[in-house]
């Protein structure tokens, strides 16, 4: 059933990707030229690759492809498994193609192993989940309105989050910044895990983390599409 | 014989709008109109034949599967034709075609391509730039092409014009001549029914007024007409619906013998057609 359901994406949007995928390579080619650090371009590039997969959801909605599909014989599992491994691709695909340029445009600053780096790839990956964690379950619920609850609902924590921590750092005369001892914090948790467990291990450990995350939001979303009514 | 679409006791609440305790059966090989105003559970109905809605209670089995728990399975069985079929503008014919055929065991290529041409439908062509009734057309050759055994149709010919509707009637019995498939047709066109149905369940409010064989239902109802001082005789205890007018009243029974032991010969009975019974059953009392 799966790769049905992947050629139904290939025909509904390979007209949409080739063109988010040839804008995608242009900003690459100025960032790779314009950046000096590799992992905050790998990182930027994961973010931006990861909200590609919005543009295929909103024409989901925008074409009510969801509607009919659910009319073939496919369970409806079937179709959320086959969005989240949609997404995963457009993402590999796309920082593959970016890195691919790295590697061969004449001028850029980034040597690759800098960018095959463990933790870089680690990071990009956990951000991808993140974003997939928060993003895909609603989408796929909500369609288009999902994706807009939750860019919205990003801004608004954004902006709380920055004013509770002003407040905090207020209250206590300037002392402290909480939000980057929150950060330092978490960073100093993630370190002290790595230390006390070997880099093999930590390694290891994270890539469950991630793939469970990935795997509850996966039946997180088959749970909210399945009380979808059509 | 096993009925190809079986419903009992279908119950599906919304705010303001309850579907309401719907049954009827279709036999392989019969069509089945579902008729009743705008707003009275047709396409709740079918939605729940296709396993898109969850019911509240009761039952649906088609060929014995539940769709709302073996939906894959059961929507195999089905062929569906939308009101106004949904595909995205932008894919030419070919293209829609070739994602639908991958879904189906039985997708027959020959015949699918054999109704093709016999519509004229160029398989080049984009589907945003066809005309309703070309995209109707389209919706049947993709629900005629892979051996269903039910066809549910959601009010087909709603917005063609009379020509072409005829023609889709025409095309579509002449299709089903020898076939096995059943067709469950949803419409508030009476006249579709009386072309092409051999059953007809009426809905008003989410509730079956009736779900029987066309010919018995002409049959048993009868029009019922007579002077207007005749209607204030407790009306509702004979008749199902009556519509009362300056000079005398109109009305629809289903207890033809009740009404000639009670009025006698001071009214004046005709056979109805299904336009008269959804239409009177639908005005409940009203004066003109």
């Amino acid at each position: 059933m799966l790769p049905k359901l992947l050629y139904r994406e290939w025909i509904l949007h390979r007209q949409v990707v080739m063109l988010m995928f040839a804008i995608f390579g242009a900003y690459q080619i100025y960032a790779l030229l314009n950046m000096d650090s590799a992992r905050a371009w790998i990182v930027f590039a994961a973010l931006y690759s990861a909200f590609l997969t919005a543009a295929l959801f909103i024409r989901e909605d925008k074409f009510r492809a969801t509607g009919w599909t659910c009319i073939l014989p496919i369970k409806r599992i079937e179709l959320v498994r086959a969005r989240f491994i949609v997404s995963w691709a457009m993402v590999v695909a796309a920082l593959g193609g970016a890195t691919l340029l790295a590697v061969v445009l004449p001028g850029t600053k980034f040597p690759v192993s800098e960018i095959f780096n463990t933790s870089t790839l680690l990071i990009v990956a956990a951000l991808t989940t993140l974003i997939f964690a928060w993003i895909l379950p609603f989408s796929i619920r909500f369609g288009m309105v999902g994706i807009m609850v939750f860019l919205v609902g990003a801004q608004i924590g954004g902006v709380l989050l920055l004013l509770v921590g002003q407040r905090m750092n207020r209250a206590s005369g300037g002392a402290g910044r909480p939000i980057r001892t929150a950060l330092a914090a978490i960073s100093d948790t993630l370190v002290s895990a790595r230390d006390a467990l070997s880099p093999t291990l930590f390694v290891i450990v994270v890539i469950v983390v991630l793939v469970a995350t990935n795997w509850l939001a996966y039946r997180f979303a088959a749970f909210l599409f399945d009380r979808r009514e059509l | 014989m096993q009925p190809i679409l079986s419903v009992k006791g279908l119950t599906k609440r919304f705010e303001g709008f309850t579907l309401s305790n719907v049954s009827f059966e279709i036999p392989p090989g019969f069509v089945m109109g579902l008729v009743g105003p705008n707003g009275a559970g047709k396409t709740t109905t079918l939605k729940s034949v296709l396993g898109l809605l969850r019911r509240d209670a009761g039952e649906v089995l088609v060929s014995g599967l539940d769709p709302e728990w073996d939906g894959a399975a059961a929507r195999t069985r089905i062929g569906f034709v939308h009101d106004e079929p949904r595909f995205p503008r932008y894919l030419t014919l070919r293209d829609i075609s070739a994602i639908i055929s991958r879904f189906y065991a039985g997708w027959n290529k020959a015949r699918f391509l054999r109704l093709m041409d016999t519509f004229e439908l160029p398989l080049r062509k984009r589907f945003g730039v066809l005309s309703r009734g070309m995209r109707m057309k389209f919706a049947l050759v993709l629900a005629l092409s892979h051996d269903a055994q039910l066809i549910v149709m959601d009010e087909p010919t709603t917005g063609l014009d009379p020509v072409f509707r005829r023609e889709l009637l025409d095309v579509l019995q002449g299709l089903l001549e020898g076939e096995r498939a059943s067709i469950l047709f949803s419409t508030h066109i009476t006249a579709d029914l009386d072309r092409i149905a051999d059953y007809v369940t009426l809905l008003q409010d989410g509730r079956v007024v009736f779900s029987e064989a066309k010919d018995d239902i002409l049959e048993r109802w009868a029009l019922v007409k007579g002077a207007r001082e005749l209607a204030t005789d407790q009306p509702e205890h004979w008749f199902r619906g009556i519509q009362v007018g300056p000079h005398g009243f109109e009305a629809i029974t289903d207890d033809l013998p009740g009404v000639r032991r009670h009025f006698g010969d001071a009214v004046i009975i005709e056979r109805p057609t299904l336009e008269d019974i959804v239409l009177l059953t639908s005005s409940g009392r009203t004066n003109a």
